[in-house]
């Protein structure tokens, strides 16, 4: 059972909102999202077209996940990928460790992986000693200022370029102070050139991994993702265990629907299809490709026939930037490694529906995400399911931390409603007393100030309906 | 070919590429030689530039193209190329509906003229060019290559305020070379 001061999204949303700059921010970045979204689907029709196809896509390679994921490591294996599996973010963090250790890597430098960010690596690594490099020019942005990515595509777009203007000039060495964002981009360069050329091993996220040839590939930008995997002599790749399909013409799809639906691009400046590490007689390129296959939480996830949808999930980040409640709070309100809709339903599965019930509770449920989903999660109905969960322990569901939200409030709410429409009587004595006394009511009285808080408070009628019925003479009410 | 080379044209420069089109392979040496020139390519430090292996190079006098532009180098390493202005690759298809190149990069010095210098010029031969990623799919099977890339225009980023960065950790100019008579073998 929870306290009732634990919803932590409602005071957070409420601080973000009193924020007018990191509003704007959001307002404006989200817009141009949109717009260009919009722009790369001319056509309605063949927008849906390509909506049915990667939703079957995703759903057809979750069907077989099992044997698609022992498919896909016999076949990387014999690519010469060593492939490790992790249950938890704590398994995950000692692998890597344990790699770098093996090698003696002081300096790891990284291209953009959210499943990383899940695992808290960076800081893990510090504690032992080994310096990890955020490489995305968004990343490296929040990094240095110990900050956690409030996007999934675009990580540092609650900051503006001022801000960042003074950042830099602050925390990087001889840098002078300018809010022109080719300089601002050209200072990062370089500042990373020379660590990539430095590093010790590389890490990289994974969009997609191809079952039959073993073959994992990369969506990017800026070309880190392609530096992070080819110049340090170690390779290390993280996904979590959904991120696998069957074949290479199952990619093609996915891959044109994730980049015009993430930043409105038809395509990616870059996108590598990595099999193995140099080959023999090489003299560059990594010596050994590992990769990590996260769990934490997911089988759990994918045990649910309904809940499973979740794992369709291609981190474009459409949702969030259409949703009516990110685009006003910005992506920390959350205080989750995944912000916005697909947050809201990935979290609480993961951390438990009770501790994070918050985030389940924090949408509208306007159905924004569900409807520009390239994958066609039902995020709206997910969320509802959840929120059932939160206070039922219903045989049968696997949800972790289920029946855990209740609040002891809610449960008496509940228990007298019950109470009441049990017995008529005591129905009509409230009824009665509702009827003549509630707009006496002050709106921020206890119990009820929570819903007035953003509502009007509602105005009872002078005379209940069964008092009316009865006053026109119906018989046997 | 010609409607789809215009079709690969108006999608690459539409990404900020450049393309410049020659019907023979002598044509586009010489441009290459002239643009590397103009872009100051010489041997002192950091001024130089890397060229992979294909078959529009193979069979060139190399040691004469050093001499005409000092400062090329054939033997390539990652040092060579983080140290070099310019970074020359063949390509092995291209992508009319996109304006991609596409690239069995199993070598690693291809990746490495392509990633690290700030300019890198790319050939291709105009036969090369084809429909979608579809076909390219059905030339280039990752069964048997170890890396393949697909590249789009040059470098870019928006992650501050979304303002679009051209350059940032991979080249600032793509200038692709599309060579009419040039065999390439399969890759
Ligand atoms: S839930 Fe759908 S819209 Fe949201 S990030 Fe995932 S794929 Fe994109």
């Amino acid at each position: 059972m929870h306290a009732d001061t634990e919803i932590k999204f409602r005071d957070s949303a409420a601080k973000a909102l009193l924020d007018p700059q990191l509003r704007a921010n959001f307002r404006r970045a989200m817009d141009g999202l949109i717009f260009k979204r919009k722009a790369q689907f001319p056509n309605p029709r063949d927008l849906e077209d390509l909506r049915d196809l990667s939703t079957a896509i995703r759903s057809r390679s979750l069907l077989n996940l099992p044997a698609l994921l022992e498919q896909f490591e016999t076949q990387a294996t014999k690519n010469g990928i060593q492939v490790h599996w992790a249950e938890t973010c704590d398994q995950a963090n000692e692998l890597i460790l344990g790699i770098l250790r093996s090698k003696g890597a002081k300096t790891l430098v990284k291209g953009k992986s959210m499943v990383s960010e899940e695992m808290h690596l960076n800081a893990f690594l510090e504690e032992h000693g080994i310096e990890a490099l955020e490489s995305d020019l968004g990343e490296y942005i929040i990094q240095l200022d110990g900050e956690t990515p409030s996007h999934i595509i675009m990580p540092a777009i609650h900051k503006n370029k001022n801000q960042i203007a003074r950042q830099f000039s602050q925390k990087i060495k001889d840098a002078k102070y300018t809010e022109d964002v080719d300089e601002l981009t050209a200072m990062a360069r370089k500042v990373l050139r020379q660590k990539f050329l430095d590093a010790d091993a590389g890490l990289s996220g994974v969009n997609f991994a191809v079952a039959e040839t073993g073959t994992l590939c990369l969506v990017e930008n800026e070309g880190n993702g392609r530096m992070s995997t080819h110049v340090p002599p170690i390779h290390i790749a993280v996904m979590g265990l959904e991120k696998v399909v069957a074949t290479l013409e199952d990619v093609a799809p996915l891959y044109a629907i994730l980049t015009r639906s993430a930043t409105g691009q038809a395509v990616s400046t870059y996108f590598n299809l990595i099999t193995a590490p140099r080959g023999a007689g090489e003299k560059d390129g990594p010596q050994e490709m590992h990769l990590v296959i996260l769990d934490n939480g997911r089988s759990r996830i994918y045990a649910d026939p309904q809940l499973q949808a979740t794992l369709r999930c291609i981190r474009c980040g459409a949702c969030m930037n259409h949703c009516p409640v990110y685009t006003r709070v910005g992506g920390h309100a959350y205080e989750a490694v995944y912000p916005g809709p697909i947050g809201k339903i990935l979290t609480p599965q993961t951390e438990g529906v009770g501790v994070r019930h918050d985030l389940i509770h924090g949408s509208s449920l306007c159905g924004a995400c569900g409807e520009v989903c390239p994958v066609k999660i039902p995020i709206p109905e997910i969320l509802v399911r959840l929120r059932r969960e939160a206070t039922h322990e219903d045989v049968g569901s696997q949800v972790n931390g289920k029946g855990t939200g209740r609040t002891a409030t809610e449960d008496w709410a509940w228990r007298l409603w019950a109470l009441a429409n049990k017995r008529p009587a005591l129905y009509r004595v409230i009824t009665w007393f509702a009827t003549r006394f509630g707009n006496a009511l002050p709106a921020g009285a206890p119990l009820i100030k929570d819903w007035t808080r953003t509502r009007t408070k509602p105005v009872p009628a002078r005379r209940s309906l069964s008092e009316r019925v009865r006053a026109k003479g119906v018989p046997h009410v | 070919m010609n409607a789809v080379f215009e079709a690969f044209k108006t999608r690459a420069e539409a990404v900020s590429a450049e393309v410049h089109r020659f019907k023979t392979r002598e044509e586009g040496l010489t441009f290459i030689l002239g643009f590397l020139k103009d872009a100051g390519v010489s041997d002192a430090p950091e001024c130089g530039a890397v060229w992979a292996a294909g078959t529009f190079i193979d069979g060139a006098a190399k040691d004469d193209l050093k001499v005409k532009v000092p400062g090329i180098c054939f033997d390539i390493t990652q040092a060579a190329s983080a140290a070099s202005k310019v970074g020359i690759s063949q390509l092995d298809w291209a992508i009319s509906a996109t304006g991609t190149l596409v690239q069995d990069a199993s070598a690693v010095d291809k990746r490495l003229v392509s990633t690290l210098p700030p300019i890198h010029m790319a050939v291709i031969g105009t036969e090369r060019i084809l429909a979608d990623m579809g076909s390219v799919l059905e030339k280039l099977r990752p069964e048997q290559l170890n890396y393949i890339s697909f590249i789009t225009g040059p470098s870019r980023t928006a992650d501050i305020e979304r303002v679009l960065t051209i350059g940032v950790h991979g080249p600032e100019r793509l200038i692709i070379v599309v060579v009419d008579e040039l065999q390439q073998v399969t890759a």
